[in-house]
C-alpha cells in the first residue's frame, strides 16, 4: 500500500492513478473542499475565504467559520488550521495563541453542580 | 500618509462608526491592535436588550438603536442572526418586584411595552424554570438578540467594500497633539495624519486618551460566561434578572452585601445562540484587565443559574469565556468632541450596552462629525463633557 493524496493506494492500480496526473487536479480532489472543523463543518475553502477577507490569527478565523467552535473546541482541527495560515504566509508571531479556557472537556452542569454543595453546608452553618 | 478619520478601535463600536463613516463617503483607517472583537464584543452574549435599559434617555436611545437592527443585515448584505424573541426579567421577591413594578410603569412613558407577569406565565413562556425561585417577571417582546461578532465583521467588511481600510494587529504607539491638536496617530509603521481622530477603544479608551493628556473615566469590569455545548431549541426567551438590573446600575444597593454572589455582581444572563449554544452568565467584577474564567465565577453563576433554571443541568459546558466592559460612572458612554481639543472624538464607554447600541452609536458618530449635529434622540445625554476629563483647557475650542 502507498499512501498518494491521502488515500491508501494498492500498487497494482498505482500505474492507472499515473495514467489520470493525478499529480494535477485531475484527480477528483478539490482541496477546498475537504472538512477541517467536522465539529462545525467547516472546509478548508472556508478557512482560505477567511484568510482572504482578513482572517490572521486563529480567533479572526473562529469569528468568521465557527472553526474550532465545537464541541472538541479545536483538539482535531487548530493544529491543521494553524498550518493553512502559514502556508498563506501569515506571520505566526503576530497570531494570539487560541487561548484555552476550562473546561479541557464536555462538563455536565449536572456533575458540576458539586463544587456547590460543600459551600452551601457551610454558608447554612454560618447563617 | 494621510487620510480624513481614524478610527481606533476594532470592536462592535469602531466597526460600526467605520462603517457609517465610509457610507457617507470620508475616507476612513480603523487600527485595531489585536484582532477584530479582540475586547467586550467579541466575549459578550448577545443580547439587543431595552428592559436593561435605565429607563431614560438610554431607553430611547436603545430603542432607536434596535429599529436600525432590524434592517441591518440587508443593508451590510451579511448574516448578523438578528431575532426578536423577547425576554423575560426573572424577578425572586416582593421587593424586587415592587421595583419592577415602577421600572415597568417608567418603560411604558417613555414607550417601551413591557408588562409584569405572573409566575405562571413566566413558566409557560419559558419551561424548566423553578417554580419556588420566582415570583414573576417582567416582559417585554421587543427585546431582541443578535450575533455580535458576526455584527461587527458585518459593518467592517460592508465598510471596507465602501472604500475603508481596514488594520488589525496595527496598534496605535502614540498621538501627535500640538497646540491643543490631535494631529496624527503613530504606528508601528507609519504616521497618519486625519482631521478627526475617534477613540472607540473601549476599555482601552483610557491608555489613548492619555496620549493626549486627557483623564477618561472608565474602567474594565469583568463578565464571566459559561458556553454549552449545541442543542436544539432550549431557551424559548432570553432572560435576565432584577438583580442583574439591580447590579448593573445600583451597585451601592449591593455593597453591604457581603456574600461572594454579590461581591461579583452576579446576575442572571440567559440566551441561546442560532447555532444552538445555551450561554449564561454573568459577573460584574473590578478586577482590572484580567480576562480569567475563575473558579469563584463559576461556582456563582452556576448556582444562581441553575437555581432559577434548573432545567440547565440537562446539558454540558464546554467553553467559558469572559470580557470587559467598559464602566463609566453613570452607567452611560461617553460621545462627542472634546472640549478644548480639536480633532479627537471619544465614542466609548458603552459598559454591556455596546451590542444594542452600536448601530446607534455609529450613525450619532458620523452625525456629530460631518454635521456637525444628529437626529439621534437623547445624543445630548452622552456628551462626553459631562464628565470634566480635560484638565487642562476649560475653554471650548471655537
Amino acid at each position: 500500500m502507498q499512501w498518494k493524496l491521502g488515500l491508501y493506494v494498492d500498487k497494482e492500480e498505482e500505474h492507472t492513478l499515473d495514467n489520470r496526473e493525478c499529480e494535477n487536479s485531475t484527480y477528483n480532489v478539490d482541496e477546498d473542499n475537504i472538512y477541517i472543523c467536522r465539529c462545525e463543518e467547516v472546509t478548508v475553502g472556508d478557512i482560505k475565504r477567511a484568510i482572504k477577507q482578513g482572517a490572521s490569527s486563529i480567533k479572526d478565523i473562529k469569528l468568521r467559520t465557527h472553526a474550532c467552535m465545537g464541541v472538541c473546541q479545536g483538539m482535531t482541527c487548530r493544529k491543521n488550521i494553524e498550518k493553512i495560515l502559514k502556508e498563506q504566509k501569515i506571520s505566526f508571531d503576530l497570531c494570539n495563541g487560541h487561548s484555552q479556557r476550562f473546561p479541557v472537556r464536555l462538563l455536565s452542569i449536572d456533575s458540576l453542580c458539586v463544587i456547590n454543595e460543600e459551600g452551601r453546608e457551610e454558608n447554612e452553618n454560618d447563617n | 500618509m494621510t487620510t480624513e478619520i481614524v478610527v481606533i478601535g476594532g470592536g462592535i463600536i469602531g466597526c460600526s462608526i467605520t462603517y457609517n463613516l465610509a457610507k457617507r463617503g470620508k475616507k476612513v483607517i480603523l487600527l485595531e491592535k489585536s484582532g477584530l472583537v479582540s475586547g467586550a464584543s467579541g466575549a459578550c452574549d448577545q443580547g439587543v436588550l431595552l428592559q436593561s435599559k435605565a429607563p431614560n434617555e438610554h431607553l430611547k436611545l436603545a430603542i432607536y438603536s434596535l429599529e436600525l437592527y432590524k434592517n441591518l443585515e440587508k443593508e451590510l448584505g451579511r448574516p448578523i442572526e438578528f431575532t426578536q424573541k423577547g425576554y423575560m426579567v426573572l424577578i425572586e421577591n416582593d421587593k424586587e418586584l415592587e421595583t419592577m413594578r415602577e421600572i415597568v410603569k417608567k418603560q411604558n412613558e417613555i414607550g417601551l411595552p413591557s408588562k409584569i407577569i405572573s409566575r405562571e406565565e413566566a413558566m409557560e413562556l419559558q419551561p424548566g424554570l423553578n417554580p419556588k425561585a420566582i415570583v414573576g417577571a417582567a416582559y417585554s417582546d421587543w427585546d431582541a438578540e443578535v450575533n455580535p461578532y458576526m455584527t461587527a465583521i458585518a459593518f467592517a467588511d460592508k465598510a471596507k467594500e465602501l472604500g475603508a481600510e481596514i488594520r488589525t494587529y496595527c496598534p496605535v504607539k502614540n498621538i501627535i497633539f500640538e497646540d491643543n491638536v490631535a494631529k496624527a496617530v503613530v504606528t508601528d509603521e507609519e504616521i497618519i495624519y486625519a482631521d478627526t481622530i475617534v477613540n472607540a477603544a473601549g476599555v482601552w479608551a483610557p491608555q489613548i486618551s492619555e496620549m493626549i493628556g486627557l483623564e477618561v473615566p472608565i474602567k474594565p469590569r469583568r463578565g464571566q460566561i459559561f458556553i454549552s455545548e449545541e442543542v436544539t431549541e432550549f431557551a424559548k426567551k432570553g432572560m435576565i434578572n432584577a438583580r442583574y438590573i439591580v447590579a448593573k446600575h445600583h451597585p451601592e444597593i449591593l455593597k453591604n452585601d457581603k456574600s461572594s454572589k454579590a461581591q461579583l455582581g452576579v446576575g442572571l444572563s440567559f440566551t441561546q445562540s442560532k447555532k444552538g449554544n445555551v450561554m449564561f452568565g454573568a459577573t460584574r467584577e473590578f478586577v482590572g484587565y484580567d480576562t480569567s474564567n475563575t473558579i469563584e465565577g463559576l461556582k456563582e453563576v452556576l448556582a444562581n443559574a441553575v437555581h432559577l433554571v434548573p432545567k440547565l443541568k440537562e446539558l454540558n459546558i464546554i467553553r467559558t469565556m469572559s470580557g470587559l466592559r467598559p464602566y463609566t460612572p453613570d452607567s452611560k458612554p461617553l460621545i462627542g468632541y472634546v472640549n478644548g481639543i480639536k480633532g479627537f472624538f471619544m465614542a466609548a464607554g458603552h459598559e454591556g450596552d455596546g451590542i444594542s447600541l452600536a448601530p446607534a452609536t455609529g450613525k450619532m458618530v458620523a452625525d456629530l462629525i460631518i454635521d456637525g449635529k444628529t437626529d439621534v434622540p437623547a445624543a445630548d445625554s452622552f456628551d462626553v463633557n459631562r464628565f470634566k476629563i480635560n484638565s487642562k483647557g476649560e475653554d471650548s475650542y471655537d
